[in-house]
């Protein structure tokens, strides 16, 4: 049997979504019901149509097992499954629904992710005492993140400026977007005046925590204009999932200025979708934004830019709703906040209502190839997929 | 073969807190002087540590056949933490380990048994650490006085400066200063009762050590005798008919009362000066007295010893942070805020402490590179070669790569970040370490660091001990100099030398 890759083998016909941010009255049924009834809906199914799901979820207080799912939206007897893998969990998700339809096992499937931070009302992410080695030091997400940044700022010159500038860039896409958690227009004083949570990085690098709700349906391109009448579904041009250590910092050759993970799912990505310049073929980008300093090193990793230049070239418009490469035109992780397991399907729900033409908020101008991107864990788990149009 | 010192070593916290400064707190009277006191992440254990590390500088910790630790403040009641110094120390496993507890002359005590074991031909050489952090009542004069410290020594039959002549002792049932388990405070003997006691037994204790040593008293060249006030030892020398100028500083005016390890840190500060043949006399106090004669064997070792031993050196930076009493009270929990814990394992504690206690690594025969912590598989994406590893001893100084500034600890705020620090060590590996005794936003890439032991959490109801960094904590001065006195805001002559 020969490897012959997800390019053209998957078609998304259903895309759903729930409001994002602080939820309080709803549960991680109402969330999981808000998402997938949006989908099947978009797609023109039956819930009982679905043949399998998987969900993406990072904490175990948000749900364990595939009963989850199948309790959430009360559709049992069918494989379901719980997929982890830190901030690609829900993107996971995705890649094994995508196996699924791609082996000819299954051709009605559904990938979503949800997570429900806010009933663990805390100071940053929740669960930090419960994680990881018992005597080794863990830092903080922010704090992980802020390493970066403190060395960029040190061999590049980079500037909490120019970090302020991707949140102020990223709440003037949000604010258009009526499912995004904040709406409001940010500037770069407001930005750079805010508290610290892990110096250099200030309230406004940093994502919320929100609750949230993603969902897909997936079939095969042959059956897709069945249920899509119109023709105007998306097909899935590569998925690649790449993983380094969860503990960067015990590696000596490790940059802090790139992430590896990200560079190798990039990699094999593009080598899938057959993209040899994603500056000129990827039309916009939705990309880990969890810290302003990981938009910018996103954007380098993924080929976007010279290494080095991210801040350059935002400053300059490149990464803009109507730039040459859109970045997070949805106003990203900034807005919509990070419900972990749910935003790499938010994402691809995005991505697949940009490649459309039926954003909710910023419409991007007659994209092509749309890439979603996550960043997890210390730069651990990086997931890229690539969406574009039926051949 | 008699017994005798052959190395010393201390340590004393980076923090100091005016006495005039808790006069205010409380309205009282001020009176001059600072006194010593540990971080929120130190306890007499880790003091241990760094004092045990400073007394073997230079010397094989393979080649000791015993760690006996003194305190009157050990973090367990039940369980030894000799055996937590040990393996920080990393030394070797056949071992005795004895904690001396419960009793302010636990050191000298401690000093007695090792010198008999070791002139009984049971064993070459013993490390002694006497440390202590004792918990005064806030607003009352324990407060003033107590201060935290540790000092070791090292004693062997071999390679002495010092040889331990003679030693005597004595018992006195008497309720002086105590402290049952579930109490959190020192208390407090009646009036002026517990001095009369200490005149009692060190005088009986120092005329017991002339009858059975033979040693004329007016012609001791020091005298280490215990205090719990800055007047009592010259008093108590001058009643026994030793020569006032021989009559030691116990350091209280810097430091406080360092309890347990006080009579010990008087020896070592007052070794700058030396003659061949001097007779040095310590006086342990507490539930009864120890006497110990010992005589300068080498003047010019024992001076030398001083130059490479870094921990009784208070320096210019630590002058700088004194830090405030509010601080002070904070760190000993007297606000009483919830510890920080995280999820722990006593099993994994153990099975892991080649690592989290030793402190080593492994080098990848494969590629060569050395890593933290004790991997099975190479690190390193360009290898990651399988059970290629040998376990290496890594050195505890590096410089910092990157670093963080974090303000979260475990899902709280904190208002003074933990910077959290990835470091390149001298002679490879890369570790991260939390950073203690430090003025967070001075900490830059390329910062010199140096390691020490502490305290990183109280998961599971234990202590969870570990290392931190810390700026590298140089003697000031010349490699001469003997170190340059704080700038405490208390008069110049209230100083001791050297400390």
């Amino acid at each position: 049997m020969t490897r012959t890759g997800i390019k053209d083998r998957v078609a998304i016909i259903g895309a759903g979504y729930t409001k994002f941010g602080e939820r309080w009255d709803k549960g991680v049924e109402d969330l999981l019901v808000e998402a997938c009834v949006d989908s099947f809906k978009d797609a023109g199914i039956k819930k009982t149509d679905i043949q399998a799901g998987w969900c993406g979820i990072q904490y175990w207080f948000t749900g364990l097992s595939g009963g989850t799912l199948a309790d959430g939206i009360k559709l049992y007897g069918i494989p379901m499954t719980h997929v982890e893998n830190y901030c690609a969990s829900g993107m996971d998700a995705f890649r094994n629904a995508c196996y699924a339809v791609a082996s000819g096992v299954n051709d009605l499937v559904l990938a979503c992710g949800v997570e429900k931070l806010l009933d663990q009302t805390g100071t940053g992410l929740p669960g930090f005492t419960e994680l990881g080695h018992p005597i080794l030091p863990l830092p903080s997400a922010p704090a992980m993140f802020g390493m970066a940044a403190t060395r960029c700022f040190h061999e590049y010159g980079w500037t909490k400026e120019d970090l302020a500038r991707v949140a102020v860039k990223n709440h003037a896409n949000g604010q258009a977007h009526p499912k995004a958690h904040f709406r409001n227009p940010v500037s770069i004083d407001e930005v750079m005046r805010a508290p610290m949570i892990a110096d250099p990085l200030g309230r406004y690098d940093c994502c919320a925590m929100s609750d949230g709700s993603a969902a897909l349906v997936l079939t095969t391109p042959e059956l897709a204009p069945s249920y899509v009448k119109n023709g105007n579904y998306v097909v899935v041009k590569a998925n690649a999932i790449s993983v380094y250590s969860n503990t960067p910092w015990y590696v000596p050759s490790f940059p802090f200025t790139n992430f590896w993970s990200t560079q190798e799912a990039a990699r094999l990505a593009y080598k899938e979708a057959g993209v040899t310049d994603p500056r000129k073929e990827i039309s916009f980008a939705e990309v880990h934004d969890c810290f302003t300093i990981t938009e910018l090193v996103d954007c380098e990793d993924l080929g976007f830019c010279d290494r080095g230049k991210a801040p350059e070239e935002l400053k300059n418009g490149t990464f803009n709703w109507d730039g040459r490469t859109p970045v997070n035109p949805s106003g990203g992780l900034k807005c919509f906040g990070h419900p972990i397991g749910a935003t790499g399907c938010r994402m691809l729900v995005e991505i697949t209502k940009q490649l459309r033409g039926i954003a909710d908020g910023k419409q991007v101008k007659d994209p092509q190839l749309g890439l979603a991107h996550n960043l997890g864990g210390a730069f651990t788990v990086a997931a890229v997929t690539i969406l574009g149009k039926p051949k | 073969m008699k017994a005798g010192i052959v190395s010393y070593g201390a340590y004393i916290p980076k923090s100091l807190v005016r006495r005039e400064d808790i006069a205010k707190a409380w309205d009282f009277p001020s009176i001059p002087g600072t006194k010593a006191v540990a971080n929120a992440d130190e306890d007499s254990l880790t003091m241990a540590v760094e004092a045990g590390a400073d007394c073997l500088k230079g010397i094989d910790e393979k080649t000791v056949d015993g760690v006996f630790f003194a305190s009157t403040t050990s973090p367990f009641v039940e369980k030894t933490a000799s055996s937590i110094i040990a393996k920080a120390l990393d030394m070797r496993e056949d071992l005795i380990t004895i904690d001396f507890t419960n009793s302010l002359k636990g050191g000298t005590s401690a000093l007695i048994s090792a010198t008999d074991m070791i002139e009984a031909g049971k064993a070459k050489t013993i490390l002694i650490i006497a440390s202590d952090m004792r918990n005064p009542e806030p607003a009352t004069m324990y407060e003033y006085a107590f201060g935290d410290a540790a000092a070791a020594l090292l004693v062997s039959s071999e390679n002495r400066v010092m040889e331990i002549v003679d030693h005597v002792s004595r018992t006195e049932d008497l309720i002086g200063p105590w402290r049952r388990a579930q109490d959190d405070f020192v208390r407090q003997c009646a009036g002026k009762y517990d001095d009369l006691a200490l005149a009692n037994n060190v005088s009986k204790v120092i005329k017991a050590i002339a009858a059975k040593s033979g040693v004329d008293l007016g012609k001791l060249g020091k005298a280490c005798i215990y205090g719990g006030d800055p007047r009592a030892p010259a008093k108590l020398g001058k009643a026994a008919g030793i020569p006032p100028k021989a009559v030691c500083d116990i350091l209280f005016q810097i430091l406080g009362n360092t309890g347990t390890a006080q009579v010990f840190m008087t020896l070592i500060a007052s070794l700058k000066k030396v003659k061949d043949d001097e007779q040095i006399l310590l006086v342990g106090y507490g539930d009864g007295a120890d006497a110990i004669l010992m005589k300068v064997l080498d003047k010019q070792k024992t001076k030398d010893l001083k130059r490479s031993r870094r921990g009784y050196m208070i320096n210019s930076a630590t002058a700088e942070a004194v830090d405030v009493y509010t601080k002070y009270i904070t760190y000993r929990n007297a606000l009483k805020k919830e510890p920080f814990k995280r999820r722990t394992s006593t099993v994994s504690n153990h099975r892991e402490g080649s690592f989290i206690l030793r402190m080593h690594g492994v080098r990848c025969k494969a590629c060569g590179m050395v890593q933290y912590p004790m991997w099975r598989s190479c690190i390193e994406p360009k290898c990651q070669a399988t059970d290629q590893m040998e376990e290496v001893k890594l050195q505890k100084r590096g410089k910092i790569f990157t670093l963080i500034l974090d303000h979260l600890e475990g899902g709280n705020y904190c208002e003074t970040p933990i910077p959290r620090c990835v470091i390149d060590l001298d002679g490879g590996g890369r570790i991260l370490l939390n950073m203690t005794d430090c003025v967070p936003k001075e900490v830059k890439i390329g910062m010199e660091v140096e390691m020490t032991f502490r305290k990183v959490h109280d998961g599971g109801e234990f202590p969870n001990y570990y290392f931190k960094c810390r700026p590298v904590r140089e003697r000031a001065g010349s490699e001469d100099d003997e170190g340059t006195a704080p700038n405490t805001g208390a008069p110049a002559a209230a100083m001791p030398e050297a400390m």
